[in-house]
């Protein structure tokens, strides 16, 4: 029966590709769990050689990245922050404004921002690095001297991703609502410079442990999908460009889900 | 009596869709030698390097480099293995975004040799001593195929491993270049009392320097323990072969 046989093929496409999106999470978490196990494995290496390559890493994902942070962060202040004071503060607490504020850009806008910044910056340069890599024999090579690549090269791009996410999130949500609270107040009331000094204590603790454990989060999955597909290059030139696009598309669902995730978790 | 440094014992690569093997290799490499896997294209060479070398798993048969059985080895002691256990790829596999110098110097400081000083001093010898002319602050991409391929042995040779593989050992050279090379192989053998394995299809070296040829015929490796045994065999695929390259070569069949 045609009907019968419809529902039977769509459950089985959806069956097979939930089945297949398991299996991809699972070798997804453990390839990342993996590379960071072996970094610490083999900490007698020498102190300067181990920290080049985070080192690198974090200059590239981090340092790099401020001017596009800074200038996001500003739109954003601009945009939102200050937007928001100014049609709220008629009718709602200072305190109160204060409060959502913080909450929306720190934990919701801030992350997920920097997350897009890093995926397009840093993810898709790490998958086409190392895919490159991966297809020129270079990473055979250096296994071929000995040299751990989860070690060497998975581990202190995810290291240091993770840092630059954590490092950039506080960076975005600190220029964010900052120079909102100062555009509100150079634009429509002086009155609003007042919350410069209630920002800071609108952060809980607990907040900010869940901000902090939400963005390395974030750092090592980006940075995880990136090297995860960048492995999966074999010997042609054109899975270069399709195994980034995968990690990029891969890296941003798994981030709102994420997301959406975490924001269920703490109501 | 010298000391086996690699030993195997029906050595048998997987067929992967290309020629398949109905027997596998025995072999036993003493220190100081220098052995040829020769054999027209696709005849299997490269396998049979990288089964020798301990990259690929084989279909079947043991395998020992420095006394040690490749295939029970856990992680650390693998990484441990090629750092005694050279192999050199078809395309050098430089690092790409680093320098010469940085190329050879990574291996060594990964591994926690001595200070960085003393391993670029190390570095820089080695690469004297291959009579490199580059420069060795240029990324490989801006080398010559004979300089990527001088810097893809340094960078094995500073981790001093007592056996080098080398795939493709003379390939995209010129006269000059592999005349070179040549005589860097011969010193390594005689200096650094290094063993080599070397898949190539230069024969003129293979029949004047190789101790050991392993000879990639359809049925699977043949093996020669100097180059008149090879010229001896009346096998008609071994006789078309070295007569086609040594006509094509020099004219020759190859040195009396």
């Amino acid at each position: 029966m045609p009907v019968a046989q419809t529902i039977n093929t769509i459950s089985g496409w959806t069956g097979r590709h939930v089945i297949a999106l398991g299996y991809y999470l699972v070798d997804l978490t453990v390839f990342i769990q993996q590379a960071i196990t072996d970094k610490f494995k083999q900490r007698h290496r020498s102190q300067h050689n181990a920290h080049r390559p985070l080192v690198t890493q974090i200059i590239f994902s981090g340092v790099d990245a401020l001017p596009l942070i800074i200038l996001l962060a500003l739109a954003v202040g601009v945009a939102f922050t200050s937007q928001m004071i100014s049609l709220t503060s008629e009718f709602t607490e200072q305190t109160d404004i204060i409060n959502t504020l913080s909450f929306l850009i720190t934990h919701e806008i801030g992350p997920f921002l920097t997350a897009i910044v890093l995926i397009g910056r840093s993810g898709s340069a790490m998958a086409v690095d190392l895919g490159n890599m991966q297809l020129h024999g270079e990473i055979e090579g250096l296994e071929l001297l000995g040299i751990d690549i989860n070690d060497y090269l998975i581990a202190p791009r995810l290291i240091g991703a993770a840092i630059s996410q954590l490092v950039l999130a506080v960076l975005f949500s600190g220029i964010a609502l900052y120079s909102g609270v100062i555009f509100a107040g150079m634009l429509h009331s002086t009155s609003f410079l007042n919350f410069l000094d209630t920002i800071l204590s609108a952060q809980e603790p607990m907040m900010l442990l869940v901000f902090t454990i939400k963005n390395l989060l974030f750092g090592l999955v980006i940075a995880g999908t990136a090297c995860f597909h960048a492995l999966r290059v074999l010997n042609s030139a054109t899975e270069v460009p399709q195994e980034t696009q995968r990690a990029i598309v891969n890296s941003l669902a798994i981030i709102a889900t994420l997301d959406g995730l975490l924001a269920v978790a703490m109501q | 009596m010298s000391r086996v440094i690699l030993d195997c014992i029906d050595l048998l690569p997987h067929a992967n869709g290309n020629a398949a093997y109905s027997s596998g290799l025995n072999l036993k490499l003493n220190e100081k030698t220098i052995t040829c896997i020769v054999g027209p294209c696709d005849s299997g060479k490269t396998a049979y390097a990288r089964l020798l070398g301990g990259i690929d798993r084989p279909e079947n048969g043991k395998l020992f480099i420095l006394q040690q059985n490749v295939w029970n080895l856990n992680k650390s002691q693998w990484q441990e293995l090629r750092r005694r256990a050279g192999y050199v790829l078809p395309n050098s596999a430089l690092l790409s975004s680093i320098s010469v110098l940085r190329n050879i110097v990574l291996p060594a400081q990964y591994h926690n040799r001595v200070n960085v000083n003393q391993i670029e001093r190390r570095a820089r010898e080695i690469l004297d001593w291959l009579d490199y002319s580059g420069d060795e602050h240029r990324l490989p991409g801006y080398l010559s195929e004979y300089q990527r391929r001088l810097v893809a042995i340094a960078r094995c040779m500073i981790l001093n491993p007592k056996i080098l593989f080398i795939d493709e050992a003379f390939a995209f050279l010129d006269a000059t270049a592999l005349r070179n090379l040549s005589k860097r192989y011969l010193d390594m053998r005689a200096e650094l009392n290094m063993t080599l394995v070397l898949a190539t299809h230069n024969l003129s070296f293979a029949s004047e320097h190789a101790d050991t040829l392993v000879f990639m015929h359809p049925e699977g490796p043949k093996i020669y323990h100097d180059w008149d045994a090879a010229q001896r065999d009346p096998d008609p695929y071994i006789k078309t072969f070295i007569h086609a390259n040594f006509s094509h070569n020099t004219g020759e069949t190859g040195p009396k």
